[in-house]
């Protein structure tokens, strides 16, 4: 008999037994749809991810952290200045290869106020550069912080299009407005262009330039910055930028080793790592469900044979040859997986309907994705047409004569 | 000219330590038209002879020749294309399939010999031979036993076989039933269909024209005159 004969055979041998068939669809049903909506889960965590990454400066960026010096160093740790605005325009003077340099001091949550009303956001110090890395783009009519302003220390002060909108009701009326914040007058000159993928942290940011920072907010003997940043122009770039910053930064921390160059390889990787092991958590998960589908068909299929003997004697009399019988009972498994896989991608789309409920949106977008489902439906097969083997060489090996003589 | 030629054809088995001999040494032509009956008691050996004629079975030892071909060592596939394409069976419980109508029971051997021919047509032509072109969609359970095995009868002659085995076609009919089909037996034959039928019925086995009579594995005697000289010895073997 031809396959497309044997498959029609099979949906009609499903549909004679709906209930059990169901069932037995079960295990595949459940097995697709956590599969594809794992998936979509950490999928949709990793373009969360890599939107943050490159947000932030991609694999190119690169950070000077605050270290421990080492130990025969350390009773002369304190000549060390620590990172401070003078190694951003060090860096900026001594690394030509580098992109971009970029400097922060964070202040943290601090009350912004209006005329009328007052927000709380984060307080960021910060050099021009921030505004390109982390791609915040301004307003018509307002401008980030310059050169100049953290050159003067001007105080001038950039809102995000949320920040404005609660503190004047319309956020092209903000520029040129006047904000207190901590006994300090700032002048509003731009505001940020909002963007739907924003952050709950990045809507509540507002930035003033590093210098003024410093100068108003810090303790009278404390320069130090928070976060000092390099990218570089190319990814092959790096080990050499990396060594002249320790050697700029060197010169200004008197000789004392009390910074690292960070990488984000390393961040890259841990989070690779991170993925990789949900993948393989998860995905075991599936396939476990998987393979309890595909025991669940066997199962079926294996009491549907010893039901079904003599019509496979039958069938063998009238000239059926075993790999007749092989392909019909193996074209049967297969229905029952595919139907099953194909109610499991269907199932999947609510599924993750559902989850989507239940992940914050700047964590990432839990999305359906047609590799996931491709994937499932190619399982579910693969499932399918392992679990009907064992049952159809079971089936095609009985000999026409015993089989035709069962009760 | 000889349809089936078995010469010394042995069928044991290995039952624990015993060996049972269920064919000894059957030496037997069947002719192309002939229309024979094979009798014999229980345990004689005939159904294992039916299961060579057959092409279920093959023998332990001895030369099987259909249509001037050895067929004595064949593999199960090769079996298989036999009984799809060169033979007929009627059985005594029909065993039509129950799931699926009178035509595609009619059309299965068909299905199975891979043939491009207009199945439905032939298996429309097997069931108007038979006479049971009116219910070709029912199911084999919506039908009584006699019409049940005239829709046997038309699968075992839908791929026009050179040979139809009827094992006990009668066992399970009533006298109007059975008398019915012996009748399409007898027409097949006076149309030079070879046929081989195996029965414990003696009024049955009177249609037939020539006797085969199985005993311990061994044959007794075929008469070519007709049965009815062995009736009294082929009477009492059946008890």
């Amino acid at each position: 008999m031809m396959i497309a004969g044997a498959v029609v055979h099979g949906v009609r041998e499903i549909s004679s037994h709906k209930f059990r068939s169901l069932l037995s669809m079960i295990g595949i049903i459940l097995g697709v749809a956590a599969l594809v909506a794992m998936v979509g889960v950490v999928e949709g965590m990793m373009s969360g991810f890599r939107k943050t990454f490159e947000a932030t400066g991609g694999i190119e960026k690169m950070e000077i952290e605050h270290a421990e010096p080492p130990i025969e160093q350390q009773p002369y740790a304190h000549r060390s200045p620590r990172r401070t605005l003078k190694d951003y325009y060090a860096l900026q003077a001594a690394v030509p290869n580098a992109r971009r340099v970029s400097a922060e001091k964070s202040l943290n949550w601090t009350p912004l106020q209006s005329s009328t009303r007052r927000e709380w956001t984060r307080l960021r110090g910060t050099t021009p550069e921030t505004f390109e890395i982390e791609r915040f783009y301004m307003r018509e009519g307002g401008r980030a912080i310059s050169d100049w302003d953290v050159e003067q220390k001007t105080r001038v002060m950039i809102l995000t299009d949320r920040t404005a909108k609660r503190l004047f009701g319309n956020s092209s009326d903000a520029v040129g407005e006047t904000i207190v914040t901590r006994g300090v007058v700032f002048t509003i000159i731009g505001v940020i262009e909002p963007d739907e993928t924003d952050s709950w942290s990045r809507s509540r940011s507002t930035f003033i330039p590093i210098s003024t920072a410093i100068h108003y907010f810090a303790e009278p003997d404390d320069d130090t910055i928070h976060d000092l940043g390099v990218q570089a122009k190319r990814m092959e770039d790096i080990p050499d930028l990396s060594d002249q910053i320790e050697r700029t930064l060197l010169v200004t921390h008197r000789g004392i080793k009390d910074f690292n160059v960070e990488t984000r390889e390393k961040e890259l990787e841990d989070f690779q790592e991170l993925e990789r092991s949900f993948v393989y958590s998860l995905g075991g998960v599936a396939a476990i469900t998987l393979l309890v589908g595909g025991i669940g068909i066997a199962n079926v299929m294996l009491a549907s044979i010893s039901q079904r003997i003599r019509e496979i004697g039958i069938r063998k009399a009238v000239g059926a040859r075993g790999s007749d019988i092989f392909i019909q009972f193996v074209a049967e498994a297969l229905v029952i997986s595919v139907i099953g896989g194909l109610i499991g991608i269907i199932a999947s789309v609510g599924l993750v309907e559902l989850l989507r409920d239940f992940i914050p949106e700047d964590k990432g977008d839990v999305a359906l994705s047609a590799k996931a489902m491709g994937w499932g439906f190619m399982f579910s097969v693969v499932v399918g047409f392992l679990s009907g083997v064992f049952p159809a060489i079971k089936a095609a090996r009985l000999p026409v004569i015993d089989a035709l003589r069962y009760e | 000219m000889a349809l089936i030629e078995l010469q010394d054809i042995r069928k044991h088995y290995k039952m624990g330590d015993e060996t049972v001999k269920a064919l000894d040494g059957i030496t037997l032509n069947i002719e192309i038209g002939s229309y024979s009956a094979v009798l014999g008691p229980s345990g004689s050996g005939k159904s294992t002879l039916m299961h060579l004629l057959g092409f279920m079975d093959f023998p332990t030892s001895g030369k099987m020749l259909f249509d001037g071909d050895d067929v004595s060592r064949l593999s199960a596939a090769k079996r298989a294309w036999y009984r799809a394409n060169r033979l007929g069976f009627v059985f005594q419980t029909f065993n039509l399939l129950p799931r699926l109508s009178i035509l595609e029971n009619v059309r299965l051997p068909l299905d199975y010999a891979r043939s491009d021919r207009k199945k439905d047509d032939l298996a429309k032509e097997a069931l108007a031979r038979v006479d049971m072109t009116h219910r070709i969609s029912h199911r084999p359970g919506q039908l009584s036993g006699g019409e049940r095995q005239r829709v046997a009868i038309a699968r075992a002659l839908v791929n026009n076989p050179k040979l139809i085995l009827a094992d006990e076609p009668t066992g399970n009919l009533d006298t109007k039933n059975v008398e019915r089909v012996m009748e399409l037996f007898d027409a097949l034959v006076d149309e030079g269909q070879t046929l081989i039928l195996v029965t414990h019925d003696l009024e049955v086995a009177q249609h037939a024209r020539s006797i085969i009579l199985v005993r311990d594995g061994h044959l007794v005697g075929g008469e070519e005159d007709g049965p009815e000289d062995r009736f009294p010895h082929a009477g009492k073997e059946q008890q």
